[in-house]
């Protein structure tokens, strides 16, 4: 990550406009590794102040997708504030700006979520039907497929 | 066109990233990696 990741001009934007950020050498901070259960690395864990896990993830990210891994966790984080037009705007940002990367998928997926959270259960509908149409493959649209197989569950939330 | 990226530091504690976490509600990433 040090030597191509996060030289990357537009990591360095993104991770210095909207997150702290910190590196700790699992062998000198073995107490910390304990607690995240860093049984690889990178570990990379997005926390709020509380020190509680949003997002964790395992192993290396190319730039190009960890600039949109970046905004997804981000969505993550604010959704689980309760900030959901927030996570809602990461989450298009996501889908809209990296439609190829991997995290597209799962930010529609996440974008139906936090509308649905905010009381819009139109444009909840509409993210996932735009997961199924822009990602049909991905196992994020087949997590969403209980909304057109006619078996839809009511979102707990 | 010029780009101008933000400033971007990594903080030096676990403390002080969780402070300025707080303080500019902000995610931290915490990035665990093995030497070498």
């Amino acid at each position: 990550m040090d030597t191509v990741t996060y030289p990357d001009d537009q990591v360095v934007a993104r991770l210095g406009e909207r997150f702290v950020a910190l590196r700790l050498q699992i062998d000198k901070h073995e107490p910390v590794a304990r607690q995240f259960n860093a049984v690889w690395t990178p570990t990379l864990l997005v926390l709020d102040g509380d020190m509680h896990v949003w997002v964790r993830t395992f192993g290396w990210y190319p730039p190009r997708e960890f600039v949109p891994w970046l905004a997804l966790a981000e969505g993550k984080y604010r959704l689980g504030r309760g900030q959901t037009g927030a996570a809602a705007d990461l989450f298009d940002e996501c889908a809209a700006q990296w439609r190829d990367s991997h995290s597209a998928a799962e930010a529609l997926y996440w974008k139906g979520v936090a509308l649905y959270k905010q009381g819009d259960k139109d444009g909840f509908g509409k993210a996932w039907y735009r997961l199924r149409r822009e990602h049909p493959e991905s196992i994020w649209t087949q997590k969403a497929s209980f909304l057109w197989l006619g078996k839809r569950p009511t979102p707990k939330g | 066109m010029v780009h101008v990226f933000a400033e971007f530091r990594w903080e030096a504690t676990l403390d002080a990233a969780v402070a300025r976490s707080c303080e500019e509600d902000k995610p931290l990433l915490l990035d665990l990696f093995a030497p070498g």
